[in-house]
């Protein structure tokens, strides 16, 4: 199987990032890949590592964001492809990003494309589902496993399973296809200093590419902190407090003895 | 008025509540010009309860892809299904209730109609010709203040965000029937095996109480001491992704960044450390107790009770007191 993972650079979830006339302050905190595209290229390694095959990555983003790249050749992937828009370093977001991403898949070979469920920065998810729609590919969302179909004849079929809302399904998919992971897959490796090294040899084209125009218009206007919530009140023994919130909904079967 | 349309999401044969939440929201914007929208085998089940929320319209893909036991995955067909029914329908704004199946069609969705998605809000408001909306980012680190143009606009809304409150429906519902057929044979996904989700079978988007369990929680015998609270309380249980790894509780409890979120009437945290990961899972809940070793655990922060000991000698003390208070109140 070859897989490619779609990859993104978002500050590290560890920074303190702090909110500066409505727009978020990222210039003090690391970047890092993001972690649910982490589980995504862990997957794809390992599902290699078992089966064969190999993994790619691409990303769409600024010079710096190759950081992300390497950390995924490291972890194993052969080769990394780092989209970069021709007018400006800010990469696209939502669908322009999706556009820009399925745009240049279309010029790959490909058995699925892997994704991580969601951005650790925006929580948004919805750029995988979007990339599968402009494919044209099936797709299945939220998985924490992926296994060879063994007792398929064709070699063109994967096993994912899928957290659902209310219950796990096993879903046989078609192949070439596109999956979102969730970070319940697995545990990322941390790359050891032969990968990391060996990242080094590996290359990373650059691709230069137009700014997709005329699609559907999202602004965000500000950021805000959260608001808080005032210091919890500590409640000691016999906490009548926090008990009296609760005993409303306490449920005793009718004819059940007192305590 | 705009015309709003809200996916109506049924499980079991029944509207889950984040969807009545949607629907009531949609009440309180644009007043009768709100249609549900509703994929199933058997629609015709809901019709009562979606007059009770003051729905009179509502449009309706018929089709046995749809049925609970279903070979085929639900994303392609139910994004299929409201295609047909928003182009129906056309409508200036579609809620749907935030979850994984929203999360597998909205994007989709998206792409086909050419229109913007809002995924995830917590609050939002329609104006003419677009969208207003708050989304949680960074782990609900910040509040983002979104704004969308388009016909139509995409929002999920998370669950918990509004009240489901009844409206007397003042005429009588209006069923559109939508012609929809899925070729089953055309899919490229077949459900293999499909397996329940959380124990204790009180599901999280509907609890009002939600007794939460964390790596604090480190046996059998803790684990006990949750679901016999939770089944006092009429409660579902959730858990943080430190108790799902100790292998006690199942992943489908997850409630978190990457699990679900949850905003129930009083949350109750045990042996939760309170991370900013399983924190964005529940930080809208209203009233929350935090049970807690460590006094200075920074779940406490997100609390508006906390109780600072052993869960293993607290939770017994309050099983016992509940009862007591419940029968002495009758």
């Amino acid at each position: 199987m070859k897989f490619i993972v779609c990859i993104k650079q978002v500050p590290d979830a560890t920074s303190l990032l702090r909110v500066e006339n409505g727009r978020i302050d990222t210039s003090a905190g690391r970047m890092a890949l993001n972690a649910f595209d982490a589980s995504a290229t862990e997957g794809a390694i390992a599902f290699v590592e078992r089966c064969g095959g190999e993994v790619h990555a691409v990303l769409a983003g600024p010079p710096e964001a190759e950081g992300a790249l390497r950390k995924a050749l490291a972890m194993g992937a052969a080769a990394g492809v780092r989209l970069q828009v021709r007018d400006g370093d800010a990469p696209p977001v939502g669908q322009a990003c999706a556009q820009m991403l399925a745009d240049h898949l279309r010029t790959e070979t490909f058995d699925a494309i892997l994704c991580g469920k969601q951005a650790q920065d925006t929580d948004a998810g919805v750029t995988p589902a979007m990339l599968a729609e402009l494919l044209g590919l099936p797709f299945v969302g939220n998985a924490i496993a992926l296994e060879p179909d063994l007792d398929g004849r064709s070699e063109n079929h994967l096993l994912v399973t899928r957290q659902a809302d209310a219950r796990q399904e096993i879903t046989r998919i078609q192949t070439p296809c596109v999956i979102s992971c969730s970070n319940n897959m697995c545990d990322p490796r941390i790359p050891n200093i032969r990968g990391v090294m060996a990242a080094r040899k590996k290359p990373i084209r650059t691709k230069i590419i137009d700014r997709p125009v005329g699609l559907p218009a999202l602004t965000v206007e500000r950021y805000e902190p959260m608001p808080g919530r005032p210091p919890a009140r500590m409640v000691d023994e016999p906490w009548d407090e926090a008990l009296d919130v609760l005993a409303p909904y306490v449920k005793i079967p009718s004819g059940s003895p007192a305590p | 008025m705009p015309r709003l349309l809200v996916f109506v999401e049924i499980r079991e044969g029944r509207m889950t509540r984040p969807s009545l939440e949607a629907l009531s929201r949609c009440r309180e914007i644009g007043g009768t010009s709100v249609a549900a929208a509703i994929a199933s085998d058997a629609p015709a089940a809901c019709f009562e309860a979606l007059a009770r929320y003051g729905i009179e319209e509502a449009f309706v893909a018929t089709d046995p892809v749809f049925a609970p036991g279903s070979r085929i995955p639900q994303g392609a067909p139910l994004a299929a299904a409201l295609a047909r029914i928003a182009e129906q329908a056309a409508p200036d704004v579609v809620v749907f209730p935030s979850g994984e199946t929203a999360r597998e069609i909205l994007g989709a969705l998206a792409v086909r109609m050419a229109a913007p998605a809002l995924p995830d809000v917590s609050r939002f408001d329609v104006f003419e010709g677009g969208v207003e909306a708050a989304r949680p980012v960074f782990a609900a680190g910040f509040m983002a203040r979104v704004r969308a143009e388009g016909a139509p606009v995409l929002v999920s809304l998370r669950g918990g965000s509004y009240a489901a409150s009844e409206y007397p429906a003042a005429s009588p519902l209006r069923v559109r029937d939508v012609p929809f057929a899925f070729d089953e044979k055309q899919s490229r996904t077949t459900l293999r095996k499909v397996t329940a989700g959380a124990s204790g079978g009180v599901d999280l988007a509907e609890a009002a109480v939600v007794v939460a369990a964390g790596r604090g929680v480190r046996d059998e015998q803790g684990k006990r001491l949750i679901e016999e609270l939770a089944a006092l309380l009429g409660a579902a249980v959730g858990a943080s992704r430190g108790a799902i790894e100790a292998g006690l509780f199942p992943a489908a409890s997850l409630i978190g960044q990457t699990g679900k979120t949850v905003a129930p009437d009083v949350y109750v945290a045990v042996g939760i450390s309170g991370a900013l990961q399983h924190v964005a899972g529940m930080a809208d809940s209203r009233t929350v107790i935090a049970v807690n070793k460590d006094p200075d655990a920074p779940v406490f922060r997100h609390a508006t009770y906390g109780i600072a000991g052993d869960l293993y000698e607290i939770l017994p003390a309050w099983i016992k007191a509940l009862k007591k208070k419940a029968a002495a109140s009758g």
